[in-house]
């Protein structure tokens, strides 16, 4: 199991963990295969992330990605943040920083694949 | 140009001239212990536009001046008091002055326009993480930050392309190839306009230490809010065609106490607050 983002969720997919909201209720229950509504609902509930079976922590979200970006894409990306980077000392902000950035491009570029597919 | 020819020609210009009247005014009244609240804002309210202009900003999704609705001058002197109501006309100024550019030099203005927003935007939000009393005189100080450009493209607008033109092709950041072709960087001339203006000293100072930090003295924590904000804009690609983000001053973001495990919630709030911004300012984007 791993947490992956809701964005990269497909119905069908199964949950591992149940979903909370903020004040403590349960969302949806482990064990739920998930329908179109229930992504709706966890949308709506602004849940960013959720735990899936059979997915595995980062690697499991690089898989599921993986059908959305292919290789070329995501080494294009890399390329260009090595570029974007190049002026910084490496420390422990600018990892970080540079991890963030990576994760908000690639859901820049899927939101945009998304909306191209209708 | 050099950088006396520079001075006379700030000191002369007319195209920037409408924000130091309507900003002298009201600064000048600010600063005068006799001025009430009252005489402040029918002084402001006798100009209309500036009036329509100040509640529209007031009121935005972005500014996010007060909790309530702000309805009229008067009520807006009172909520947010004296100074960040001067650092509302100030914006209120200064987003005129982003409109008025031959055509050609549209789009790059527009980058210049759509990326100090970012700036601002993102000195408001580390301003709250940090706890900095006056967020507001932040968004002011960021949107403001790189006012230099804005200057070199009225003045110089064949170097300026130059500049942009050697940054990329060399991988040069812009204040580097500013340098190699002027001699000095938009940050100085910022600074020259602020001094011109009469904008308050951490102000000026944070337009001209934002890219080295190390130097700030008096104002440190403004500069290195509007430094970090730079950074993480450049990071995101909010505004503008930039391909390098400018050196991150590890110190200044210790000192700001930041925690690197907050960067994700903030820079996702950066980005949600900058579109809201710039939808609101553009809004055929």
């Amino acid at each position: 199991m791993g947490l992956v983002e809701l964005s990269l969720v497909n119905p069908g997919m199964v949950l591992a963990k149940s979903v909370y909201s903020h004040s403590g209720v349960i969302l949806l229950k482990d064990g739920r295969t998930l329908g179109e509504k229930d992504l709706l609902l966890l949308e709506a509930w602004g849940v960013t992330e959720v735990d899936i079976q059979g997915t595995d922590g980062t690697q499991g979200k690089e898989q599921v990605l993986s059908e959305i970006l292919s290789e070329e894409e995501l080494s294009a990306l890399d390329a260009k943040l090595d570029k974007k980077f190049s002026k910084q000392q490496e420390n422990e902000v600018i990892i970080e920083l540079k991890k963030v950035i990576r994760k908000i491009k690639i859901e820049e570029i899927v939101e945009r694949k998304k909306q191209k597919n209708g | 140009m050099d950088k006396d020819t520079l001075w006379k020609k700030i000191k002369r210009m007319n195209e920037l001239s409408t924000l130091p009247e309507v900003y002298t005014k009201i600064v000048g009244l600010i600063d005068d212990p006799k001025t009430s609240a009252a005489t402040l804002a029918s002084v402001i309210s006798r100009d209309q536009v500036l009036t329509a202009k100040l509640l529209r900003i007031a009121n935005s999704p972005f500014y996010r001046s007060s909790p309530e609705k702000i309805t009229s001058i008067t009520f807006a002197v009172a909520i947010l008091g004296f100074n960040a109501t001067k650092n509302l006309v100030l914006s209120a100024s200064l987003f005129d002055l982003f409109h008025d550019f031959e055509e050609g030099f549209k789009d790059t203005v527009r980058g210049v326009w759509e990326h100090s927003i970012a700036c601002a935007v993102g000195s408001r939000i580390i301003a709250q993480y940090t706890r900095y009393k006056q967020p507001e005189e932040m968004f002011v100080t960021g949107l403001l930050h790189d006012i230099g450009k804005i200057v070199e493209l009225q003045f110089m607008p064949e170097k300026f392309r130059e500049i942009v033109k050697l940054a990329n092709d060399t991988g040069m950041l812009i204040g580097e190839a500013e340098e190699e072709i002027l001699g000095y960087t938009h940050s100085y001339v910022g600074k020259l306009l602020g001094r011109h203006w009469g904008l308050s000293p951490q102000i000026v100072d944070s337009i001209e230490l934002h890219h080295t930090p190390e130097t700030a003295n008096e104002f440190k924590k403004q500069v290195f809010i509007v430094h970090i904000a730079d950074v993480l804009s450049h990071s995101l690609d909010l505004g503008g065609k930039d391909d390098k983000i400018p050196l991150l001053n590890i110190a200044a973001w210790e000192s700001l106490e930041l925690k690197t495990d907050t960067i994700e919630a903030l820079l996702q709030e950066f980005k949600r607050e900058w579109k809201d911004a710039v939808a609101f300012l553009f809004p055929t984007k």
